[in-house]
Protein backbone atom coordinates (compact mmCIF):
# COMPACT_ATOMS: atom_id res chain seq x y z
CA UNK A 1 0.00 0.00 0.00
CA UNK A 2 1.37 3.36 -1.00
CA UNK A 3 0.80 6.23 1.39
CA UNK A 4 0.96 9.83 0.19
CA UNK A 5 1.21 12.57 2.74
CA UNK A 6 0.28 15.95 1.27
CA UNK A 7 0.63 19.33 2.94
CA UNK A 8 -0.02 17.94 6.41
CA UNK A 9 -0.36 20.57 9.12
CA UNK A 10 -1.09 20.17 12.81
CA UNK A 11 -0.91 22.52 15.76
CA UNK A 12 -1.77 22.00 19.41
CA UNK A 13 -2.95 25.42 20.60
CA UNK A 14 -0.36 27.81 19.18
CA UNK A 15 2.34 25.13 19.18
CA UNK A 16 2.91 24.26 15.52
CA UNK A 17 4.08 20.64 15.32
CA UNK A 18 3.65 19.71 11.65
CA UNK A 19 4.04 22.62 9.25
CA UNK A 20 3.36 21.20 5.82
CA UNK A 21 4.70 17.65 5.51
CA UNK A 22 4.90 16.24 1.98
CA UNK A 23 6.21 12.77 1.34
CA UNK A 24 5.43 9.42 -0.17
CA UNK A 25 5.77 6.11 1.64
CA UNK A 26 6.63 3.69 -1.13
CA UNK A 27 4.70 0.43 -1.37
CA UNK A 28 6.62 -2.63 -0.20
CA UNK A 29 9.60 -0.65 1.07
CA UNK A 30 10.90 0.44 4.45
CA UNK A 31 10.82 4.15 5.20
CA UNK A 32 12.57 5.43 8.30
CA UNK A 33 11.61 8.74 9.89
CA UNK A 34 14.35 10.54 11.78
CA UNK A 35 14.26 13.71 13.81
CA UNK A 36 14.91 15.30 17.16
CA UNK A 37 12.90 14.28 20.14
CA UNK A 38 9.63 16.21 20.24
CA UNK A 39 9.77 17.15 16.56
CA UNK A 40 6.48 15.43 15.77
CA UNK A 41 7.38 11.94 14.53
CA UNK A 42 4.82 10.21 16.71
CA UNK A 43 2.27 12.89 15.87
CA UNK A 44 2.88 12.20 12.17
CA UNK A 45 2.20 8.48 12.44
CA UNK A 46 -0.85 9.08 14.62
CA UNK A 47 -2.26 10.95 11.63
CA UNK A 48 -1.49 8.00 9.37
CA UNK A 49 -3.51 5.68 11.60
CA UNK A 50 -6.34 8.17 11.99
CA UNK A 51 -5.91 8.86 15.70
CA UNK A 52 -5.33 12.55 15.06
CA UNK A 53 -7.11 14.75 12.54
CA UNK A 54 -4.93 17.25 10.68
CA UNK A 55 -5.64 20.98 10.58
CA UNK A 56 -4.93 20.85 6.84
CA UNK A 57 -3.61 18.39 4.28
CA UNK A 58 -4.33 14.85 3.19
CA UNK A 59 -3.13 11.33 3.76
CA UNK A 60 -3.91 9.18 0.76
CA UNK A 61 -3.82 5.41 1.16
CA UNK A 62 -4.54 3.41 -2.00
CA UNK A 63 -6.12 6.48 -3.55
CA UNK A 64 -8.39 7.22 -0.55
CA UNK A 65 -7.94 10.27 1.66
CA UNK A 66 -8.20 8.70 5.09
CA UNK A 67 -8.43 12.00 6.96
CA UNK A 68 -11.98 12.40 5.70
CA UNK A 69 -13.24 8.87 6.29
CA UNK A 70 -15.97 7.85 8.67
CA UNK A 71 -14.98 5.60 11.58
CA UNK A 72 -16.33 2.42 10.01
CA UNK A 73 -14.54 3.05 6.71
CA UNK A 74 -11.31 3.85 8.49
CA UNK A 75 -11.64 0.64 10.49
CA UNK A 76 -11.63 -1.38 7.26
CA UNK A 77 -8.36 0.24 6.16
CA UNK A 78 -6.82 -0.12 9.61
CA UNK A 79 -7.26 -3.89 9.43
CA UNK A 80 -4.28 -3.85 7.05
CA UNK A 81 -2.09 -2.02 9.57
CA UNK A 82 0.03 -3.37 12.39
CA UNK A 83 1.13 -0.72 14.83
CA UNK A 84 3.77 -0.72 17.55
CA UNK A 85 3.26 2.29 19.81
CA UNK A 86 6.20 4.10 21.36
CA UNK A 87 4.99 3.00 24.80
CA UNK A 88 4.16 -0.51 23.47
CA UNK A 89 0.56 0.07 24.70
CA UNK A 90 0.08 -3.51 25.85
CA UNK A 91 -3.30 -4.21 27.46
CA UNK A 92 -2.32 -4.51 31.10
CA UNK A 93 -5.42 -6.48 32.07
CA UNK A 94 -4.36 -9.28 29.70
CA UNK A 95 -1.44 -11.68 29.74
CA UNK A 96 1.29 -11.50 27.12
CA UNK A 97 -0.28 -14.41 25.27
CA UNK A 98 -3.71 -12.78 25.27
CA UNK A 99 -2.19 -9.54 24.03
CA UNK A 100 -0.59 -11.16 21.01
CA UNK A 101 -3.68 -13.31 20.39
CA UNK A 102 -6.01 -10.31 20.62
CA UNK A 103 -5.96 -9.18 16.97
CA UNK A 104 -6.23 -12.81 15.85
CA UNK A 105 -9.27 -13.46 18.02
CA UNK A 106 -10.93 -10.21 16.97
CA UNK A 107 -10.32 -10.41 13.25
CA UNK A 108 -10.03 -14.09 12.29
CA UNK A 109 -12.04 -17.27 12.82
CA UNK A 110 -8.96 -19.38 13.51
CA UNK A 111 -9.40 -22.22 16.01
CA UNK A 112 -7.93 -21.78 19.46
CA UNK A 113 -5.09 -24.26 18.95
CA UNK A 114 -3.98 -22.49 15.78
CA UNK A 115 -3.95 -19.12 17.54
CA UNK A 116 -1.83 -20.52 20.37
CA UNK A 117 0.62 -21.74 17.75
CA UNK A 118 0.81 -18.37 15.99
CA UNK A 119 1.30 -16.56 19.30
CA UNK A 120 4.18 -18.85 20.18
CA UNK A 121 5.72 -18.40 16.75
CA UNK A 122 5.48 -14.59 16.79
CA UNK A 123 6.92 -14.40 20.28
CA UNK A 124 9.79 -16.65 19.23
CA UNK A 125 10.52 -14.32 16.30
CA UNK A 126 11.10 -11.44 18.72
CA UNK A 127 13.21 -13.66 20.97
CA UNK A 128 10.71 -14.41 23.70
CA UNK A 129 9.86 -17.89 24.93
CA UNK A 130 7.51 -19.10 27.64
CA UNK A 131 6.31 -15.66 28.66
CA UNK A 132 2.70 -16.16 27.50
CA UNK A 133 1.21 -16.27 30.97
CA UNK A 134 3.05 -13.25 32.36
CA UNK A 135 1.34 -9.88 32.71
CA UNK A 136 2.84 -6.75 31.09
CA UNK A 137 3.63 -5.34 34.55
CA UNK A 138 5.99 -8.28 35.07
CA UNK A 139 8.06 -7.50 31.95
CA UNK A 140 11.09 -5.27 31.45
CA UNK A 141 10.80 -2.27 29.15
CA UNK A 142 12.55 -4.01 26.29
CA UNK A 143 10.40 -7.11 26.68
CA UNK A 144 7.25 -5.00 26.49
CA UNK A 145 8.51 -3.46 23.24
CA UNK A 146 9.06 -6.90 21.76
CA UNK A 147 5.66 -8.18 22.86
CA UNK A 148 4.21 -5.06 21.19
CA UNK A 149 6.13 -6.01 18.05
CA UNK A 150 4.81 -9.56 18.16
CA UNK A 151 1.27 -8.22 18.52
CA UNK A 152 1.79 -5.81 15.60
CA UNK A 153 2.91 -8.57 13.25
CA UNK A 154 0.42 -11.20 14.48
CA UNK A 155 -2.04 -10.65 11.62
CA UNK A 156 0.76 -10.32 9.04
CA UNK A 157 -0.53 -6.89 8.00
CA UNK A 158 0.34 -5.15 4.75
CA UNK A 159 1.58 -2.03 6.50
CA UNK A 160 3.75 -2.05 9.60
CA UNK A 161 4.22 1.09 11.66
CA UNK A 162 6.87 0.92 14.35
CA UNK A 163 7.41 3.83 16.72
CA UNK A 164 10.96 3.37 17.98
CA UNK A 165 11.12 -0.43 17.90
CA UNK A 166 14.72 -0.59 19.11
CA UNK A 167 14.86 2.23 21.64
CA UNK A 168 15.62 0.71 25.04
CA UNK A 169 16.97 -2.55 23.63
CA UNK A 170 20.57 -3.69 23.92
CA UNK A 171 22.67 -3.56 20.70
CA UNK A 172 22.38 -7.27 19.98
CA UNK A 173 18.63 -7.30 20.47
CA UNK A 174 18.35 -4.11 18.37
CA UNK A 175 20.10 -5.85 15.52
CA UNK A 176 17.79 -8.85 15.88
CA UNK A 177 14.79 -6.54 15.55
CA UNK A 178 16.37 -4.80 12.56
CA UNK A 179 16.80 -8.20 10.93
CA UNK A 180 13.19 -9.01 11.73
CA UNK A 181 12.07 -5.82 9.94
CA UNK A 182 14.24 -6.58 6.90
CA UNK A 183 13.07 -10.16 6.87
CA UNK A 184 9.33 -9.38 7.06
CA UNK A 185 9.74 -6.78 4.36
CA UNK A 186 11.47 -9.28 2.05
CA UNK A 187 9.27 -12.25 2.88
CA UNK A 188 5.86 -10.58 2.83
CA UNK A 189 6.62 -7.43 0.87
CA UNK A 190 5.18 -5.25 3.60
CA UNK A 191 5.32 -1.48 3.61
CA UNK A 192 7.08 -0.41 6.80
CA UNK A 193 7.28 2.95 8.47
CA UNK A 194 9.85 3.00 11.23
CA UNK A 195 10.62 5.83 13.60
CA UNK A 196 14.11 5.51 14.93
CA UNK A 197 16.89 7.23 16.83
CA UNK A 198 19.36 4.50 15.91
CA UNK A 199 21.49 5.77 13.00
CA UNK A 200 23.42 2.59 12.13
CA UNK A 201 20.19 0.60 12.34
CA UNK A 202 18.49 3.12 10.08
CA UNK A 203 21.13 2.73 7.38
CA UNK A 204 20.76 -1.02 7.65
CA UNK A 205 16.98 -1.29 7.26
CA UNK A 206 15.94 1.79 5.27
CA UNK A 207 15.12 2.02 1.59
CA UNK A 208 14.03 5.59 2.16
CA UNK A 209 14.77 8.01 4.95
CA UNK A 210 12.94 11.21 5.85
CA UNK A 211 14.25 13.66 8.37
CA UNK A 212 11.86 16.05 10.10
CA UNK A 213 12.94 19.40 11.45
CA UNK A 214 10.76 22.30 12.58
CA UNK A 215 7.61 20.70 11.23
CA UNK A 216 8.97 20.05 7.74
CA UNK A 217 10.86 17.32 5.91
CA UNK A 218 14.42 18.70 5.60
CA UNK A 219 15.73 15.77 3.62
CA UNK A 220 14.11 12.81 1.93
CA UNK A 221 16.23 10.25 0.12
CA UNK A 222 17.87 6.85 0.17
CA UNK A 223 20.64 5.97 2.65
CA UNK A 224 23.33 7.07 0.17
CA UNK A 225 21.72 10.50 -0.17
CA UNK A 226 21.94 10.82 3.59
CA UNK A 227 25.53 9.63 3.79
CA UNK A 228 26.59 12.13 1.11
CA UNK A 229 24.44 15.08 2.06
CA UNK A 230 25.94 18.52 2.60
CA UNK A 231 22.93 19.76 4.54
CA UNK A 232 24.45 21.03 7.80
CA UNK A 233 21.39 20.16 9.87
CA UNK A 234 21.30 16.57 8.67
CA UNK A 235 25.08 16.22 9.02
CA UNK A 236 24.99 17.45 12.61
CA UNK A 237 22.17 15.03 13.44
CA UNK A 238 23.87 12.02 11.86
CA UNK A 239 27.19 12.83 13.50
CA UNK A 240 25.41 13.35 16.84
CA UNK A 241 27.03 16.70 17.67
CA UNK A 242 25.62 19.21 20.13
CA UNK A 243 27.11 22.17 18.25
CA UNK A 244 25.68 23.29 14.94
CA UNK A 245 22.72 24.91 13.24
CA UNK A 246 20.26 22.39 14.65
CA UNK A 247 18.82 23.91 17.78
CA UNK A 248 17.71 22.10 20.87
CA UNK A 249 14.41 23.60 21.91
CA UNK A 250 14.13 24.37 25.58
CA UNK B 1 -4.14 42.98 40.10
CA UNK B 2 -6.91 45.56 39.93
CA UNK B 3 -10.41 44.60 40.94
CA UNK B 4 -12.39 43.94 37.81
CA UNK B 5 -16.01 43.25 38.55
CA UNK B 6 -16.74 42.11 35.01
CA UNK B 7 -14.26 39.27 35.45
CA UNK B 8 -16.78 37.63 37.74
CA UNK B 9 -19.23 37.24 34.89
CA UNK B 10 -16.49 35.92 32.68
CA UNK B 11 -15.59 33.38 35.33
CA UNK B 12 -19.20 32.31 35.87
CA UNK B 13 -19.71 32.05 32.13
CA UNK B 14 -16.61 29.91 31.71
CA UNK B 15 -17.61 27.56 34.50
CA UNK B 16 -21.11 27.30 33.12
CA UNK B 17 -19.96 26.39 29.60
CA UNK B 18 -17.52 23.88 31.05
CA UNK B 19 -20.39 22.37 33.03
CA UNK B 20 -22.62 22.14 29.98
CA UNK B 21 -19.81 20.63 27.94
CA UNK B 22 -19.28 17.95 30.56
CA UNK B 23 -22.98 17.25 30.85
CA UNK B 24 -23.18 16.92 27.08
CA UNK B 25 -20.17 14.61 27.04
CA UNK B 26 -21.64 12.38 29.73
CA UNK B 27 -25.00 12.15 27.94
CA UNK B 28 -23.32 11.39 24.61
CA UNK B 29 -21.22 8.67 26.22
CA UNK B 30 -24.35 7.10 27.68
CA UNK B 31 -26.26 7.16 24.40
CA UNK B 32 -23.27 5.81 22.45
CA UNK B 33 -22.71 2.97 24.88
CA UNK B 34 -26.35 1.91 24.72
CA UNK B 35 -26.57 2.14 20.93
CA UNK B 36 -23.38 0.10 20.58
CA UNK B 37 -24.91 -2.65 22.70
CA UNK B 38 -27.11 -3.51 19.74
CA UNK B 39 -24.32 -3.62 17.18
CA UNK B 40 -22.22 -6.72 16.64
CA UNK B 41 -20.07 -8.18 18.01
CA UNK B 42 -21.49 -8.94 21.44
CA UNK B 43 -18.58 -9.89 23.70
CA UNK B 44 -20.38 -11.74 26.45
CA UNK B 45 -17.27 -12.48 28.51
CA UNK B 46 -16.64 -8.75 28.99
CA UNK B 47 -20.14 -8.32 30.40
CA UNK B 48 -19.76 -11.27 32.76
CA UNK B 49 -16.43 -9.97 34.00
CA UNK B 50 -17.94 -6.58 34.77
CA UNK B 51 -20.96 -8.11 36.46
CA UNK B 52 -18.65 -10.07 38.68
CA UNK B 53 -16.64 -6.98 39.53
CA UNK B 54 -19.60 -4.65 40.09
CA UNK B 55 -22.07 -7.13 41.56
CA UNK B 56 -20.45 -10.12 43.17
CA UNK B 57 -17.44 -8.30 44.51
CA UNK B 58 -19.53 -5.47 45.97
CA UNK B 59 -21.90 -7.79 47.79
CA UNK B 60 -19.84 -7.93 50.96
CA UNK B 61 -19.68 -4.20 51.60
CA UNK B 62 -23.33 -3.90 50.66
CA UNK B 63 -24.28 -6.63 53.15
CA UNK B 64 -22.18 -5.03 55.84
CA UNK B 65 -23.55 -1.53 55.38
CA UNK B 66 -27.08 -2.87 54.93
CA UNK B 67 -27.04 -4.82 58.19
CA UNK B 68 -25.76 -1.90 60.21
CA UNK B 69 -28.12 0.57 58.57
CA UNK B 70 -31.09 -1.63 59.43
CA UNK B 71 -29.91 -2.06 62.98
CA UNK B 72 -29.21 1.57 63.71
CA UNK B 73 -32.43 2.58 62.05
CA UNK B 74 -34.45 0.24 64.26
CA UNK B 75 -32.69 1.64 67.30
CA UNK B 76 -33.27 5.25 66.35
CA UNK B 77 -36.92 4.86 65.46
CA UNK B 78 -37.56 2.94 68.63
CA UNK B 79 -36.70 6.03 70.70
CA UNK B 80 -39.22 8.10 68.81
CA UNK B 81 -41.99 5.52 68.60
CA UNK B 82 -41.70 4.64 72.28
CA UNK B 83 -42.84 8.17 73.13
CA UNK B 84 -46.30 7.44 71.84
CA UNK B 85 -46.31 3.70 72.23
CA UNK B 86 -46.15 2.87 68.54
CA UNK B 87 -43.22 0.49 68.64
CA UNK B 88 -44.99 -1.91 66.33
CA UNK B 89 -44.31 0.60 63.57
CA UNK B 90 -40.55 0.05 63.76
CA UNK B 91 -40.60 -2.82 61.29
CA UNK B 92 -42.73 -1.17 58.63
CA UNK B 93 -40.97 2.18 58.86
CA UNK B 94 -37.53 0.63 58.58
CA UNK B 95 -38.64 -1.54 55.66
CA UNK B 96 -40.28 1.35 53.84
CA UNK B 97 -37.30 3.66 54.24
CA UNK B 98 -34.94 0.94 53.11
CA UNK B 99 -36.95 -0.02 50.07
CA UNK B 100 -37.72 3.52 48.93
CA UNK B 101 -34.62 5.47 49.89
CA UNK B 102 -31.82 3.98 51.88
CA UNK B 103 -31.39 0.76 49.94
CA UNK B 104 -30.81 2.28 46.52
CA UNK B 105 -29.06 5.44 47.72
CA UNK B 106 -26.65 3.84 50.15
CA UNK B 107 -25.85 0.91 47.85
CA UNK B 108 -25.32 3.45 45.09
CA UNK B 109 -22.93 5.49 47.20
CA UNK B 110 -21.01 2.44 48.38
CA UNK B 111 -20.63 1.15 44.84
CA UNK B 112 -19.60 4.61 43.64
CA UNK B 113 -16.68 4.59 46.04
CA UNK B 114 -15.61 1.14 45.00
CA UNK B 115 -16.52 0.81 41.36
CA UNK B 116 -16.86 4.34 39.97
CA UNK B 117 -13.37 5.31 41.05
CA UNK B 118 -11.92 2.03 39.78
CA UNK B 119 -13.52 2.52 36.37
CA UNK B 120 -12.20 6.06 36.07
CA UNK B 121 -8.72 4.95 37.12
CA UNK B 122 -8.67 1.94 34.82
CA UNK B 123 -9.89 3.73 31.71
CA UNK B 124 -7.75 6.74 32.59
CA UNK B 125 -4.64 4.57 32.74
CA UNK B 126 -5.59 2.90 29.47
CA UNK B 127 -5.99 6.33 27.93
CA UNK B 128 -2.67 7.78 29.03
CA UNK B 129 -0.72 4.63 28.17
CA UNK B 130 -2.17 4.62 24.64
CA UNK B 131 -4.08 1.35 25.20
CA UNK B 132 -7.30 2.99 24.03
CA UNK B 133 -5.48 4.25 20.92
CA UNK B 134 -4.20 0.72 20.36
CA UNK B 135 -7.77 -0.62 20.52
CA UNK B 136 -8.99 1.80 17.88
CA UNK B 137 -6.07 1.14 15.56
CA UNK B 138 -6.90 -2.56 15.80
CA UNK B 139 -10.29 -1.66 14.41
CA UNK B 140 -12.15 -2.00 17.68
CA UNK B 141 -14.56 0.62 18.91
CA UNK B 142 -13.22 1.47 22.38
CA UNK B 143 -16.59 2.70 23.61
CA UNK B 144 -18.21 -0.57 22.62
CA UNK B 145 -15.36 -2.61 24.06
CA UNK B 146 -14.87 -0.72 27.32
CA UNK B 147 -17.86 1.46 28.16
CA UNK B 148 -20.86 -0.60 27.03
CA UNK B 149 -20.14 -3.66 29.22
CA UNK B 150 -19.55 -1.45 32.24
CA UNK B 151 -22.70 0.61 31.80
CA UNK B 152 -24.97 -2.34 31.08
CA UNK B 153 -23.57 -4.47 33.91
CA UNK B 154 -23.85 -1.61 36.33
CA UNK B 155 -27.49 -0.97 35.39
CA UNK B 156 -28.24 -4.67 35.96
CA UNK B 157 -26.23 -5.19 39.12
CA UNK B 158 -27.23 -2.16 41.18
CA UNK B 159 -30.88 -3.31 41.62
CA UNK B 160 -29.62 -6.72 42.71
CA UNK B 161 -27.29 -5.19 45.26
CA UNK B 162 -30.19 -3.07 46.46
CA UNK B 163 -32.31 -6.17 47.02
CA UNK B 164 -29.46 -7.54 49.13
CA UNK B 165 -29.21 -4.29 51.04
CA UNK B 166 -32.97 -4.14 51.70
CA UNK B 167 -33.14 -7.75 52.80
CA UNK B 168 -30.17 -7.72 55.15
CA UNK B 169 -31.26 -4.34 56.52
CA UNK B 170 -34.68 -5.70 57.44
CA UNK B 171 -33.09 -8.78 58.98
CA UNK B 172 -30.82 -6.49 61.00
CA UNK B 173 -33.72 -4.42 62.24
CA UNK B 174 -35.65 -7.59 63.11
CA UNK B 175 -32.87 -8.79 65.36
CA UNK B 176 -32.59 -5.37 66.94
CA UNK B 177 -36.32 -5.12 67.53
CA UNK B 178 -36.93 -8.67 68.71
CA UNK B 179 -33.80 -9.51 70.69
CA UNK B 180 -32.79 -6.12 72.03
CA UNK B 181 -36.01 -4.18 72.27
CA UNK B 182 -38.15 -7.20 73.11
CA UNK B 183 -40.86 -6.80 70.46
CA UNK B 184 -42.97 -9.66 69.17
CA UNK B 185 -41.24 -11.18 66.15
CA UNK B 186 -44.34 -12.50 64.44
CA UNK B 187 -46.08 -9.16 64.70
CA UNK B 188 -43.00 -7.41 63.35
CA UNK B 189 -43.07 -9.56 60.26
CA UNK B 190 -46.82 -9.35 59.72
CA UNK B 191 -46.95 -5.57 60.15
CA UNK B 192 -44.06 -5.13 57.79
CA UNK B 193 -45.60 -7.28 55.08
CA UNK B 194 -48.93 -5.54 55.53
CA UNK B 195 -47.55 -2.00 55.29
CA UNK B 196 -44.97 -2.32 52.55
CA UNK B 197 -46.21 -2.43 48.98
CA UNK B 198 -44.37 -4.22 46.22
CA UNK B 199 -44.57 -0.90 44.38
CA UNK B 200 -42.28 0.62 47.00
CA UNK B 201 -39.72 -2.05 46.28
CA UNK B 202 -40.03 -1.70 42.50
CA UNK B 203 -39.55 2.03 42.56
CA UNK B 204 -36.51 1.57 44.77
CA UNK B 205 -35.08 -0.85 42.23
CA UNK B 206 -35.78 1.55 39.38
CA UNK B 207 -33.86 4.20 41.28
CA UNK B 208 -31.01 1.74 41.75
CA UNK B 209 -30.85 1.09 38.00
CA UNK B 210 -30.61 4.83 37.33
CA UNK B 211 -27.84 5.15 39.92
CA UNK B 212 -26.09 2.20 38.29
CA UNK B 213 -26.10 4.01 34.97
CA UNK B 214 -24.77 7.18 36.61
CA UNK B 215 -21.91 5.36 38.34
CA UNK B 216 -20.65 3.65 35.20
CA UNK B 217 -21.20 6.50 32.75
CA UNK B 218 -19.52 9.13 34.89
CA UNK B 219 -16.66 6.78 35.84
CA UNK B 220 -16.02 5.82 32.22
CA UNK B 221 -16.41 9.36 30.92
CA UNK B 222 -13.94 10.75 33.45
CA UNK B 223 -11.43 8.00 32.69
CA UNK B 224 -11.86 8.20 28.94
CA UNK B 225 -11.10 11.92 28.94
CA UNK B 226 -8.42 11.85 31.63
CA UNK B 227 -5.51 14.21 31.18
CA UNK B 228 -1.99 12.92 30.67
CA UNK B 229 -0.02 11.42 33.51
CA UNK B 230 -0.62 9.84 36.88
CA UNK B 231 -2.00 13.11 38.20
CA UNK B 232 -4.67 13.20 35.50
CA UNK B 233 -5.74 9.67 36.33
CA UNK B 234 -5.95 10.42 40.05
CA UNK B 235 -7.99 13.53 39.36
CA UNK B 236 -10.34 11.57 37.11
CA UNK B 237 -10.98 9.01 39.85
CA UNK B 238 -11.64 11.63 42.52
CA UNK B 239 -13.91 13.67 40.27
CA UNK B 240 -15.84 10.58 39.24
CA UNK B 241 -16.65 9.82 42.87
CA UNK B 242 -17.64 13.38 43.72
CA UNK B 243 -19.75 13.94 40.62
CA UNK B 244 -21.47 10.57 40.89
CA UNK B 245 -22.25 10.92 44.61
CA UNK B 246 -23.76 14.37 44.13
CA UNK B 247 -25.72 13.27 41.05
CA UNK B 248 -27.11 10.26 42.90
CA UNK B 249 -28.52 12.49 45.61
CA UNK B 250 -29.92 14.98 43.13
CA UNK B 251 -31.37 12.26 40.92
CA UNK B 252 -32.86 10.64 44.01
CA UNK B 253 -34.77 13.81 44.82
CA UNK B 254 -36.26 14.09 41.36
CA UNK B 255 -37.07 10.41 41.07
CA UNK B 256 -38.83 10.48 44.44
CA UNK B 257 -40.79 13.57 43.47
CA UNK B 258 -41.79 12.06 40.15
CA UNK B 259 -42.51 8.44 41.08
CA UNK B 260 -44.23 8.44 44.45
N1 LIG C 1 -2.11 15.27 22.28
C1 LIG C 1 -1.23 16.28 22.32
N2 LIG C 1 -1.60 17.47 22.82
C2 LIG C 1 -0.73 18.50 22.84
N3 LIG C 1 0.51 18.45 22.39
C3 LIG C 1 0.94 17.29 21.89
C4 LIG C 1 0.09 16.14 21.82
N4 LIG C 1 0.79 15.13 21.26
C5 LIG C 1 2.01 15.62 20.99
N5 LIG C 1 2.11 16.91 21.35
C6 LIG C 1 3.28 17.77 21.17
O1 LIG C 1 3.74 17.58 19.87
C7 LIG C 1 5.16 17.59 19.84
C8 LIG C 1 5.67 16.38 19.09
O2 LIG C 1 5.42 15.22 19.84
P1 LIG C 1 5.83 13.77 19.33
O3 LIG C 1 5.35 12.81 20.35
O4 LIG C 1 5.37 13.58 17.94
O5 LIG C 1 7.41 13.83 19.34
P2 LIG C 1 8.42 12.76 18.77
O6 LIG C 1 9.04 13.32 17.56
O7 LIG C 1 7.73 11.45 18.63
O8 LIG C 1 9.49 12.70 19.93
P3 LIG C 1 10.24 11.43 20.56
O9 LIG C 1 11.38 11.12 19.67
O10 LIG C 1 10.71 11.92 21.87
O11 LIG C 1 9.25 10.34 20.67
C9 LIG C 1 5.64 17.67 21.28
O12 LIG C 1 6.08 18.98 21.52
C10 LIG C 1 4.41 17.37 22.09
O13 LIG C 1 4.42 18.17 23.24
MG1 LIG D 1 7.70 9.74 19.59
Amino acid sequence: MQIDIRGLRKSFGDHVVLDGIDMTIEDGKTTVILGQTGCGKSVLIKHIIGLLKPDAGQIVVNGIDITRLRRSELTEILKNFGVLFQSAALFDSMTVGENVAFPLIEHTDLPHAKIVGIVEEKLAIVGLKGVESLYPSELSGGMKKRVGLARAIALEPKVLIFDEPTTGLDPVMSDTIDNLIIDTQKRLGVTSIVISHDIPGTFKIAHWIAMLYKGKVVLYGNPDDFKNTKDPIVRQFLERKAEGPLQVEV
Amino acid sequence: MAFEPLKIFEYIGERFTAFLEELGGICTTFVQSVVLLFMPPLRLDLFLKQMEFIGVESSFIVLLTGAFTGMVFALQTSYAFRLFGAQNLIGPSVALSLARELGPVLSGLMVTGRVGSAMAAELGTMKVTEQIDALSTMGINPVQYLVTPRVVSSILMLPMLTVLFDFIGIVGSYFMAVYLLGLNGERFVNDTIYMVDLKDVYIGLLKAAVFGALIAVVGCYKGYYAEKGAEGVGKAATQAVVITSVSILIADYFLTAMLF
